[in-house]
């Protein structure tokens, strides 16, 4: 190696080096651009927020009156549903989560599992003082329908008495297996009125679709006497349909109500399910899906 | 008569030798210069090269020869040497115009220099001389002495006369030996009030005031400013309820300049590295805040300075900077347990780079 190649392999050498530096100092500066640097400003809140007696913020009371129109929609999580002693709680005896897919508006929706072995509901309640009259409406989305339930296959559960720890059972809205295998569709089972089904005429029965959202709206006007009310609608996207209207019904006004929105499904075949929930709401008038006779 | 003066020569030489070196440390050296001028100027070691160019070999005197020069612009855009000068117990002051800063400094070199050379004891009149205008620069003059009037810018040059005494010393000096009081050559700089408008790192454009402190040597200068920026909002929305926070942000930097451009309108590349601080307040009825939490980051960047020289003691500064974050702090809400959302929300997350434009006054001492 004469000494012209020693020189300019210390020359490479040298703009190796240099290149390498300004490389590794350009890395340096990227990847530091880049390392996040976190500030946690504070939490945010469940609302609706009531001002306590001492002048904090808390939740209303677990006998407060529900104020309409109230909804959620699962886009702040289970806020809809804070506290066991508030305005609403969820529970199950799977794990009740949120899913980003599939979901009705925004971009969470609630998923209830049923894991079977007598585990058979994952639901959540909003209770208080329900109105006397009012839509209850809530959009579900069943992915695969069960083949078969020993018990029920109940999506929506009322119970009420004059207090908390006195109650009992009022009205469900529960899936009746069809006549075609795969079909359910929705009734109501009036415990007030003697226990009476609402259901419509088999040929008449619209099952409720699998694999796309449906909404479920049921109209109940609670009376002390026997003028109380009870409307059912079944609907998606295009329009909802009245599955039945039934009137001058022996009623329930208890003072406290609970409204149980989820999955139950006792001996359900098979035992693991699940479904989802989006868009839960209580209101004075009807919401605005178009109606078809 | 010719061994008469031999013997005198002799004799002359003689006391030189025996008294110069005690002349040299009994009096002052011939000429002190104070030059104090724009930057761009010609340097005090330039005009006293030329002083030394034209004098030459010059005397020693009784008295030291001190000359103050000042050189400022006017908005006329002419350059104006104000030129002081003591002799013993003369004084003078004259006052020059010119186009060109080096054209006054050649002037003040070449008053000095005929000065230096005179081999007559100096006079009022010798100092407040005027100079010749046949330069071809378009140099104007006016004299005066202290406590008198201007004489006429048009009076006719004088130079200074031919020797009729003997000068009070007799050793030769050099021009070598001046001493020289040189203008210092640092300034403490003074940055305030500053003006800022950035873009990033944060999600709203920021509006910021702020100081900078400093000094400049030679044609570098290095300050250190702070900023502090208007507070910004983010409104978050959750369960029907809207929450506020408030982001206060602090920038500390350094930057280090030096100008490459111009005289009166100077331009300067530099380069900063800045200290962010990042602070957050959260406030809502449907919020429950975490005490003030911040956040400290370092950046940085590369930008360009103007200064435009308004008067030589203030100037107009304007930076346009650019600067690479070296972090990304993410400002996050937590959600509370109850909503079982597992994530925090990400509320706004600072950009990689920056921009700041930066505009104010500059003191200088």
């Amino acid at each position: 190696m004469d000494w012209r190649s020693c020189c300019s392999s210390v020359a490479f050498l040298r703009a190796i080096a240099a290149a390498g530096s300004v490389l590794l100092f350009g890395a340096s500066l990227v990847f530091a651009a880049c390392t996040p640097k976190k500030i946690d400003a504070g939490e945010w809140q469940c609302a609706p927020l009531a001002i306590g007696a001492a002048g904090a913020s808390q939740y209303p009371a677990i006998t407060d009156p529900v104020s309409v129109p109230w909804s959620t929609d699962f886009e702040d999580g289970f806020c809809g549903y804070p506290k066991q002693n508030g305005p609403g709680y969820c529970y199950g005896d799977a794990p009740y989560t949120l899913v980003t897919e599939p979901h009705h508006s925004g971009h969470l929706a609630a998923e209830f599992k049923v894991i079977g072995d007598k585990q058979k509901q994952t639901r959540c309640v909003r209770h208080g003082e329900l109105p006397e009259a009012a839509y209850y409406g809530a959009w579900y989305y069943i992915p695969e329908a069960l083949k078969d339930v020993t018990g029920a296959w109940n999506l929506w559960h009322f119970q009420g008495g004059d207090d908390p720890d006195s109650q009992h059972d009022l009205w469900d809205v529960t899936l009746g297996k069809g006549a075609r295998e795969g079909d359910w569709d929705l009734f109501v089972l009036d415990r007030p009125a003697g226990f009476v089904t609402y259901r419509r005429p088999e040929g008449m029965r619209i099952p409720v679709p699998i694999g796309s959202w449906f909404h479920i709206e049921l109209f109940l006007k609670r009376r002390a006497d026997a003028t109380g009310e009870i409307a059912l609608y079944q609907g998606d996207e295009e329009g909802e349909v009245e599955l039945f209207h039934q009137k001058n019904l022996k009623s329930d006004a208890s003072k406290f109500t609970q409204w149980y929105v989820g999955d139950y499904a006792g001996g359900a075949t098979p035992a693991d399910s699940h479904l989802y929930v989006d868009d839960v709401s209580i209101s004075a008038t009807r919401p605005s899906i178009s109606a078809t006779p | 008569m010719r061994e008469l003066r031999r013997r005198a020569a002799i004799l002359l030489c003689a006391a030189a030798m025996a008294y110069s070196g005690r002349a040299r440390a009994q009096t002052a050296a011939p000429l002190e210069l104070d030059w104090s001028a724009l930057e761009g100027c010609p340097s005090a070691e330039t005009v006293l090269a030329r002083v030394r160019k034209i004098a030459g070999t010059t005397r020693t005197t009784a008295n030291t020869l001190r000359a103050q020069a000042t050189v400022t612009q006017a908005n006329d855009g002419l350059f104006r040497l104000r030129l002081e000068i003591h002799y013993g117990n003369l004084s003078a002051v004259r006052t020059i115009d010119g186009k060109s800063c080096k054209d006054l400094a050649g002037a003040t070199a070449v008053a000095l220099a005929l000065l230096l050379s005179s081999e007559e004891p100096l006079s009022d009149r010798d100092l407040a001389g005027t100079l010749a205008t046949g330069t071809g620069t378009e140099l104007s003059t006016s004299n005066q002495q202290p406590d008198t009037q201007s004489t006429s810018p048009n009076q006719p040059a004088t130079t200074p006369k031919p020797a009729t005494k003997p000068p009070p010393a007799t050793a030769p000096a050099s021009v070598e030996s001046v001493k020289v009081r040189t203008p210092r050559r640092w300034r403490v700089l003074l940055s305030a009030p500053l003006g800022a408008l950035g873009v990033g790192p944060m999600k709203q454009v920021s509006l910021g005031a702020g100081f900078g402190l400093g000094f400049s040597f030679d044609r570098w200068r290095f300050l250190v400013e702070g900023k502090l920026w208007a507070a910004q909002h983010e409104t978050i929305n959750h369960a029907g309820e809207a929450s506020d926070l408030k982001l206060n942000r602090l920038t500390v930097g350094a930057r280090g300049c030096r100008f490459m451009f111009g005289s009166l309108f100077e331009l300067a590349p530099c380069a900063l590295v800045s200290v962010h601080r990042l602070s957050v307040l959260g406030s809502g009825q449907a919020f429950e805040p975490s005490e003030t939490q911040t956040v400290t980051w370092a950046s940085v960047g590369i930008g360009a300075q103007s200064r435009l020289w308004i008067a030589p003691w203030f100037g107009l500064v304007a930076a346009v900077d650019g600067e690479v974050q070296l972090a990304r702090p993410e400002v996050s809400v937590s959600p509370p347990p109850e909503s079982h959302l597992a994530t925090p929300q990400e509320v706004v997350r600072l950009a990689p780079v920056a921009a700041t434009l930066t505009v104010g006054a500059e003191w200088i001492f």
